[in-house]
């Protein structure tokens, strides 16, 4: 009987590789709009994290989430300057929405579509793919707002009274074609890897 | 690809090659938390001294270090443009429509400039100097006092270690995968959002059964080698504080006195 716990140990920590290597490669983690002049940079990292969870369960897709969320505090503090940075610099905004993301799909997958079969768990993925892409909009959104309107402060002393509007601007903006991608994403690359899995016993 | 954050890993014989890795995440944690404390022209040149000092010891051409803060550039650029247009203020030295350029917005500029350049100049002393599974092994071990609130530290670590370990790895294999599908006609930059967010399937697909597979390999050779858990693995290298860590802590010591009476008393 091989022990579970170090396989999900093993595939939480190549898709945590995966999640540097899209960070580090822009191309990789962002779509590429072309209108990165204004900030609009949407992100696909929460479809690895999504897709992880959906393979290992709500647990280990928390522990990815959040070495999303450590990675984006992470580039935030030493590369600033970017639009992103100034949101992310806070560590609220950078982990929660990221762990959140992780822990829901994980539970909603294992809980409601785990056993259905290939026609319906497709739709199934599709929905998981665009509630990725919100519950990390959503949660960033949110956070944000309380970060620059209550608590004054972005960590950095940056002024913040001009560029609320325009950050959740940007987030919104981006939000929706990450749910779009999402639909797409999800579906395609988690159907590749769940027969794979099942096959291999996981 | 090889040369961007992680990996900038230069080997040598310096004295600060030699110290601990906590003692240098230490020390650059400081460093920050010091820096955004300044906000005098005094306090910044306190600091500028204690980084030009710490990369003299570390005995890597400046080069390096230029090159290191080359690609935030333009990040930069932008964050001073930000900072001109955004703080208010007087007196008012330039003023188109509704722009205006205030002394305090140039004044707040320039520092946090100095402010970016000198954390961004520390950090890369650290992973210039310190390899990445040295920095692991030293997280794991500053850490440790959270192991009591139940969080799994030495799983964390032993994560975090082989995911750095693979990084290279994964990144030399997207651009094999890259390079197959563009053989093949894939294009990746033209076309709308849908057809983007198409067009980089057939990049992630083989990348991600490729890590699932070697997951699954590592884990079955690592059960093989009698891995049970993280939390009983014996280590090759012993982390142990040092006399040069010793004199390190004290010229951080040193230097945040000096620091903090820059701060306050001219």
């Amino acid at each position: 009987m091989k022990n579970r716990k170090t396989i999900y140990l093993m595939i939480t920590t190549f898709f945590m590789a995966i999640v540097l290597v899209q960070s580090i490669i822009s191309w990789l983690g962002y779509l590429p709009l072309g209108a990165f002049v204004v900030g609009a940079a949407p992100t696909i990292v929460q479809f690895t994290v999504a897709i992880g969870a959906i393979l290992v369960g709500p647990k280990y897709g928390a522990v990815l989430g959040g070495f999303w969320g450590l990675t984006t505090l992470y580039i935030a503090w030493t590369t600033p300057g970017s639009i992103g940075s100034l949101m992310f610099q806070n560590p609220f905004t950078a982990l929660l929405p990221r762990v959140a993301v992780g822990l829901l799909i994980g539970f909603i997958y294992q809980r409601y579509f785990k056993n259905q079969h290939v026609g319906k768990q497709t739709v199934g993925l599709a929905s998981l793919g665009v509630l990725a892409a919100l519950i990390n909009t959503v949660g960033v959104v949110i956070l944000t707002t309380i970060g620059f309107s209550i608590m004054q402060t972005n960590f950095t002393g940056i002024p913040t009274h001009n560029i609320l509007g325009w950050l959740i601007g940007i987030v919104w903006f981006n939000g929706i074609f990450e749910v779009i991608t999402g639909a797409i994403l999800v579906p395609l690359i988690a159907g590749a890897l769940i027969p794979i899995a099942k096959r291999l016993n996981i | 690809m090889g040369n961007i954050m992680i990996g900038r890993f230069v080997p040598g014989k310096s004295v600060v090659h030699q110290l601990d890795p906590r003692t240098k995440i230490i020390g650059t944690f400081v460093f920050i938390l010091l820096m955004l404390w300044a906000n005098t022209w005094s306090t910044y040149l306190v600091a500028a001294i204690f980084v030009w000092f710490t990369i003299l010891l570390t005995q890597q051409p400046l080069k390096m270090y230029i090159d290191g803060l080359k690609p935030i550039f333009w990040l930069l650029a932008f964050t001073i443009v930000l900072q001109i247009f955004f703080t208010g203020g007087t007196p008012v030295l330039l003023h188109f429509g509704f722009i205006k350029v205030t002394l305090p917005g140039v004044i707040n500029a320039l520092f946090v400039m100095f402010r970016f350049v000198l954390i961004i100049l520390m950090s890369t002393i650290m992973t210039l100097t310190t390899p990445p599974t040295s920095i692991a092994n030293a997280l794991e071990s500053l850490l440790k006092p959270l192991k009591s609130l139940k969080v799994p530290v030495a799983e964390m670590a032993l994560m975090l270690s082989i995911a750095l370990r693979f990084v290279p790895l994964l990144m030399d294999e997207t651009q094999k995968i890259m390079n197959a599908q563009k053989s093949r006609g894939m294009s990746f930059s033209t076309g709308g959002p849908v057809k983007r967010a198409k067009a980089i399937v057939p990049l992630l697909i083989p990348l991600f059964v490729g890590a699932l597979q070697r997951a699954l390999d590592l884990a079955n050779a690592m059960e093989v080698r009698g891995f049970k858990d993280a939390e009983h693995r014996t280590k090759y290298r012993i982390l142990k504080y040092k006399k040069q860590d010793y004199q390190a802590f004290a010229s951080l010591l040193l230097f945040s006195i000096i620091f903090f009476s820059v701060l306050y008393l001219i």
